[in-house]
């Protein structure tokens, strides 16, 4: 019955997880590990259509592919034995962008909201009166 | 990756469920515009009354079978069901209207001398 | 009900219906915004309002749920989200009008039954 309203209410939920998963990201701009591990890899957002349901779902988290970009760095604490360290699978200007796409993502499902219970109220006030 | 059920299908949106199609086939004539074409004459008014209020309480049938799909969650539309509401609630205060006033004639003429 | 519903009456009805079928095909439009490979929809209906009430039968008008036809992106999303959000304030615009239609209607009704 309230379908736009629930439907909107699933992009919201994927711009809030997005936005999370963003900020996760920045925050890890600069997190090194030792050259012999798994780098930090970039959060990426999968989202898929509710068929028959009408909106969006979270279908999962994947991480961001690329070989590891191993760099000399025998000062660092984080070094391995041989003084590598591995630098984080995370570009500023991509997480830059997708910040901004899902922040608009986000408001645009949040004002559909407000819009779709506008729509119910009027509907609820035909005939008020009568 | 489908969306909606409905697709590219034609759909009718007044849903076959309801009973909203149903009532301009029930009645079969345009009420007040008079085109029935059930009797060469006029109406009577007896007949007309009989329409009247076969249309009232089929609008609030009409509106209690959308109240219960509203309440189950069903309705895809709200409007529906308000309109059908505050049709029937019309249909009442008509039928009240249309007593009353029955009953006013009724009391006038029997004040009449004789 | 026919004591009551005039063509007028009855196109507001179903224009009603259809109206709140768009919101919720804008819903999905808007919540599937980044979602790959998905095509944006529309609904038709106006065309076959107007038809049907032209024809004096406004309950035979149809709303048709169909895909867009805008260009996709690189991975198959279609979707505008600043054409939807429009979509949106149009819909919900055009809902508002329909609703005030209907009242008024009702409204003449309650003074030609009188009280």
């Amino acid at each position: 019955m309230f379908g736009a309203l629930d439907t909107a209410s699933t992009g919201v939920h994927l711009g809030r997880v997005w936005m999370d998963a963003v900020s996760d990201n920045i925050a890890n701009l600069d997190t090194v590990r030792a050259g012999d591990e798994e780098p930090f890899r970039a959060r990426l957002v999968v989202a898929q259509s509710r068929a028959g349901q009408g909106g969006v779902a979270v279908a999962g988290i994947e991480l961001k592919g690329g070989d590891p970009v191993v760099v000399y760095d025998p000062e660092n604490p984080l070094a391995d034995g041989d003084g590598y360290v591995t630098r984080p699978q995370v570009d500023l200007s991509e997480e830059m962008t997708h910040m901004l796409v899902a922040q608009r993502l986000y408001q645009a499902n949040l004002a559909m909201i407000q819009q779709a219970r506008d729509t119910y109220s009027s509907a609820l006030s035909i005939g008020k009166g009568v | 990756m489908a969306v909606l059920p409905i697709g590219t299908v034609t759909t009718p949106f007044v849903p076959a469920t309801s009973s909203i199609s149903g009532i301009s086939g029930i009645s079969g004539v345009s009420g007040s515009s008079g085109t029935a074409g059930t009797s060469a004459v006029t109406p009577s008014f007896g007949d007309m009354l009989a329409r009247g209020i076969e249309s009232v309480t089929s609008a609030q049938d009409t509106a209690s079978t959308l109240g219960g799909q509203l309440a189950t969650g069903e309705l895809t539309d709200i409007s529906e069901f308000t309109t059908a509401a505050a049709k029937a609630s019309l249909g009442v205060s008509l039928t009240a209207n249309v007593r009353n006033r029955a009953v006013e004639a009724y009391q006038e003429i029997m004040r009449m001398q004789v | 009900m026919t004591l009551f519903t005039d063509r007028v009456e009855s196109g507001i009805e179903r224009a009603l219906t259809a109206v709140s079928l768009r919101q919720r095909v804008t819903a999905d439009n808007l919540a599937n915004a980044m979602t790959p490979g998905y095509t944006a929809q529309r609904v038709d209906f106006e065309g076959s309002l107007s038809a049907a009430l032209q024809a004096g039968r406004p309950q035979e008008a149809l709303a048709t749920v169909v895909d867009s036809t805008e260009a996709a992106k690189a991975d198959g999303n279609n979707v505008d989200v600043e054409v939807e959000v429009t979509e949106q304030q149009r819909t919900g615009l055009q809902y508002a009008a329909l609703v005030e239609a209907a009242n008024m209607k009702l409204g003449l009704l309650k003074t030609a039954i009188g009280s």
